[in-house]
């Protein structure tokens, strides 16, 4: 910048700024690309739509094998792979164990910033969404097509907690971690869940956030949840987040708590 | 971003805000505002966020008229957030016409 010339700040440059810039990829990166697979148009051209997509339903692993590949009798709910029957967390989870069980399933970036990497691998990963299962079907005492609240920051627990909902065909409404405990009342009354899965604190924007003051709020004003998965008080530093949830998934019984209005069982079982 | 995404951060900038807030009936003004972010259609963010600005702009003048400048400092920094937050997000488009409400 020379001599005269007015400062600008980032907000000014932010204001003009606009994504419209073309990137070519190179030549490395084209030739590994998955749509560069030789036939590819032809497989996959309209007039062997939709039967072509059976290629991709055999990636998967079936229950039981579905017998129409789209059903498109009543529009708009047009239905995929009709008759089949499959477990989104064993296809996401178990079928790996056998080749990759010591393999990153993923790599959580925690806060603050100094600390690690933390990699679960899918033995890691198996162990936690088991544990957090049996947690809800268990003490919660959750069944398939129950409905379970999250109000969860970006945490290892958020996922496994996902993956446990869809090994029990438990339905999940995830509600925003930034929302406040109203909202998030608001839609566990919306979608008749009974269990809301919360944490205690995490860090956001290198501040320490207190999220269990919003979980206390959320069930005020609603038919409020059963229960109330919550993460023990600890400091959720980045290797301590993940084992306090972790430990709540561990179906330490003390480590759920009810509101005022619910009506626990007698005698929790956990495992 | 998602409009998930959009809506929960605009949330939690209002709830920093709510939190500088000195006035009891401000406070209730950022509630209320708060609460539409979370409500409304995702579509409808672009004015909850120009309205927060305004209100925003409005603590500050009111922080200065008090001599409160800590409270300033606060409001103002928030502002600023709330400001990036909308430009980045795409809902503040035309910023031409966000001008202070006092000289």
């Amino acid at each position: 910048m020379t001599t005269g010339e007015q400062q600008v700040s980032e907000t000014q440059i932010a204001v003009h700024w606009r994504e419209e810039g073309y990137y070519r990829p190179s030549a490395s990166f084209i030739a590994q690309a998955n749509s560069a697979a030789p036939g590819l148009r032809e497989r996959f051209s309209e007039d062997r739509f939709p039967e072509c997509f059976k290629e991709y339903a055999d990636l998967l692993n079936w229950d039981a094998y579905w017998h129409t590949t789209l059903d498109t009798s009543n529009p708009p709910f047009w239905k995929w792979f009709v008759g089949g029957r499959l477990n989104a967390c064993y296809n996401c989870v178990d079928r790996h164990l056998a080749t990759d069980r010591n393999k990153a399933a993923l790599i959580w970036v925690p806060e603050p910033e100094t600390d690690a990497p933390v990699p679960i691998t899918y033995q890691d990963l198996y162990v936690r969404v088991n544990e957090f299962a049996a947690l809800l079907k268990d003490f919660c005492g959750a069944q398939a097509g129950d409905r379970v609240t999250f109000h969860l920051p970006m945490v290892p627990e958020l996922p496994v907690a996902m993956l446990a909902c869809a090994r029990l065909g438990v339905i999940h409404s995830e509600v925003f971690g930034g929302f406040s405990g109203t909202a998030c009342g608001d839609r566990i009354a919306d979608s008749g869940s009974h269990i809301l899965i919360t944490m205690d604190g995490y860090y956001r924007n290198g501040d320490l956030t207190d999220h269990k003051a919003k979980g206390d709020e959320a069930p005020t004003g609603t038919t409020g949840p059963t229960w109330q998965a919550t993460a023990p008080s600890k400091p959720p530093t980045a290797t301590s987040a993940s084992s306090a949830a972790s430990t709540t998934s561990s179906t330490s019984p003390d480590t759920a708590s009810a509101p005022k209005n619910s009506n626990p069982p007698a005698s929790p079982s956990t495992k | 971003m998602t409009t998930q995404y959009l809506m929960g951060e605009l949330s939690l900038i209002l709830a920093e805000l709510q939190s500088v807030t000195t006035d009891r009936s401000a406070a209730g003004d950022v509630a209320r505002l708060r609460r539409e972010a979370e409500t409304t259609p995702p579509s409808a963010l672009a004015p909850i966020i120009r309205r927060a600005l305004a209100l925003t702009d409005a603590l500050c003048w009111t922080s200065l008229t008090h001599v409160d400048s800590p409270a300033f400092g606060r409001q103002a920094a928030i502002a600023a957030e709330l400001f990036e937050f909308g430009v980045c997000s795409g809902l503040l488009n035309d910023t031409k016409t966000l001008r202070g409400t006092r000289p």
